[in-house]
């Protein structure tokens, strides 16, 4: 049969294909593309021959708008990158800056343990965003529902400690900034940990027969395909390889915090499910530690370095003090100015490493801002991982590789 | 374990969290609580003095914005102090980031709980500090003093106090 060339055009090469072979152009307005992304995937009947993600849609400039903002006003922009878990984006880009600057030693205990809570509850929330749409694509509709109702706990304590669910611009180079977390936070963290449980989710679809029958032997990743194509996260671990970023350069409070990396080795679907539940459960084990380090802090501890330098002063003296003033101003004119240099910091986030790199020339707004974004890097290897499984398994596959399109395309 | 038991075994929980009540807000009539550092609308002070702006004009929340959400006209007074003329705040490029409240070296500008945001035409996204005082003393009868959750560690700002 002969073939639209106008779709296939960019494409030069899925233009000669055989008479039994179709293109199917699937998004990007397709629910289970997780976002605007187009898949080109060439069938013979119902398998995949080849398969082409085209990204792009979403792009927005993240890269380059960070370089017409200050460091500080870049912070907002992270928000909106990986939409599902705002504050681990902050965090890494607030990390990296402050690995620019030289100052990793010295941000206070109470910040790190902040930082490394928020940045856990927020894989929880984008897990949880993930095993919702994930089971939706396979057919499985209360999980869709019961995973948001639980995210929604998840994102009020986000509304509790800095005063929005999705859009966070949580933390400051150099601590918590202003938003250090009311006093209630902590036990209403423990609260939620208390009353949360995963049973639900995980009756519903682990012993499942039918996502079993989805999911086993599917769009399997073998490690070396893995490890040559990038990936990172839970993506990895799930092809069997032990690489996680807390464990191998532990960042923030992860050094004192007692957790397991879970690890599956069939690199199907399955296994990278089973490696996200089991993260799942270690991240309410890793925001409890950090709650009850939390408690075992002085009520005076600080949250903030002490670098009059990055951290504005108390604006209540600001009217009043003339020293107080000049700060404030000199730090809201001009920011955070890092010295000339580049630093690259990376975290594991949600779905593997997210990664900055700053330039800087040493004014206050970077030179060259890039971001290493997991969702990207992850995609590629649905090019491989694809071929010769049916089309609704490409479904399930991109399901779980877990990419969010705002991230993918920037 | 028989083929089909993981099926019966989610159908047991589905029945069993079906007899729940339903965690679903039906939201014009209900409203869940909002976090006291909820960050909506942002509103300005009154000046109890000269009953205006409490605006000073000194421009550090028009250079703490990121999307140059907010613009600040000023003159030179009689007494050679600066005026300000005019006060214009863009709703629909607001991020709601807070970063002007921060930068605020007076405590004019001050949260509040405002969402319903909707106008009729896009004039009236674009408000001035007249309307943001409107707003804020609106905002300060509806919320209750209750859900303050104020601690150490959070620094005394009139924006955390008790306003």
């Amino acid at each position: 049969m002969s073939v639209e060339t106008g779709t296939a055009s960019m494409f030069g090469d899925i233009e000669q294909v055989s008479e039994n072979q179709m293109v199917l152009n699937m998004g990007p307005q397709h629910p289970s593309t997780h976002g605007v992304m187009r898949l080109l995937i060439e069938v013979d009947g119902e398998t995949v021959t080849k398969c082409t993600p085209d990204v792009g849609y979403l792009h927005r400039g993240v890269e380059k708008l960070i370089e017409t903002h200050d460091y500080r006003g870049g912070i907002t922009l992270t928000d909106r990158m990986d939409y599902t878990a705002g504050p681990s984006n902050n965090m890494g880009y607030l990390m990296a800056i402050e690995k620019l600057m030289g100052m990793d030693d010295e941000i206070p205990l109470r910040a790190k343990l902040l930082r490394t809570a928020v940045a856990e509850l927020s894989r929880l929330a984008s897990h949880h965003i993930w095993i919702g749409t994930h089971a939706l694509d396979i057919g499985a509709m209360s999980a869709f529902l019961w995973s948001l109702r639980e995210r929604e706990k998840i994102l009020y304590l986000f509304e509790q400690a800095c005063g929005a669910r999705l859009t966070t611009s949580f933390m400051r180079v150099g601590g918590t900034g202003p938003h250090d977390v009311p006093e209630s936070w902590v036990e209403n963290v423990d609260a939620f940990l208390d009353s949360y449980t995963l049973d639900e989710l995980n009756s519903l679809l682990t012993g499942n027969e039918i996502f079993q029958s989805r999911t086993r032997g599917v769009g399997v990743i073998p490690a070396e395909q893995a490890l040559s194509y990038g990936l990172t996260g839970p993506s990895l671990r799930g092809s069997g390889v032990d690489w996680d970023l807390r464990k191998a350069r532990p960042y923030a409070a992860y050094d004192m915090i007692d957790f397991e990396i879970p690890v599956f080795p069939e690199g199907d679907v399955y296994a990278r499910y089973l490696v996200r539940l089991n993260e799942m459960y270690q991240a309410t084990r890793i925001v409890r530690q950090c709650m009850e380090h939390l408690r075992d802090l002085p009520a005076d501890a600080p949250s903030n370095a002490d670098r009059p330098d990055l951290v504005p002063p108390d604006v209540g003296r600001v009217p009043f003090d003339m020293e107080a003033m000049i700060n404030h101003f000199k730090l809201v004119m001009h920011g955070v100015q890092p010295p000339v240099g580049e630093a690259y910091f990376g975290i594991e986030g949600p779905k593997g490493e997210l990664g900055y790199y700053f330039v800087s020339d040493g004014s206050g707004m970077p030179y060259r801002c890039h971001v290493r974004s997991p969702s990207f890097v992850n995609l590629g290897v649905m090019e491989d991982a694809a071929v010769g499984g049916l089309i609704a398994d490409t479904v399930a596959l991109i399901g779980s590789i877990d990419i969010v399109l705002g991230e993918v395309d920037r | 374990m028989p083929l089909g038991s993981g099926i019966l075994k989610g159908f047991a929980t589905v029945f069993k969290v079906g007899a729940r009540k339903p965690a679903t807000i039906m939201y014009p009539e209900n409203v869940r609580d909002i976090a006291y550092r909820f960050r909506g609308q942002v509103g300005m002070r009154r000046d109890e003095v000269t009953n205006g702006l409490t605006c000073v004009g000194c421009g550090l929340c028009e250079t703490a914005c990121p999307n140059d959400v907010i613009r600040v006209d000023t003159s030179e007074g009689e007494d050679g102090t600066r005026v300000v003329d005019r006060y214009l705040f863009d709703v629909g490029r607001c991020v709601f980031c807070y970063f002007c409240i921060e930068a605020c070296p007076v405590d004019a500008l001050q949260r509040t709980h405002d969402f319903h945001l909707v106008t009729e035409d896009r004039r009236g996204l674009l408000i001035d500090g007249f309307k943001m005082i409107d707003i804020y003393e609106h905002d300060l009868e509806n919320r209750s003093l209750e859900d303050q959750n104020i601690g150490p560690g959070t620094r005394p700002r009139l924006w955390f106090g008790d306003d």
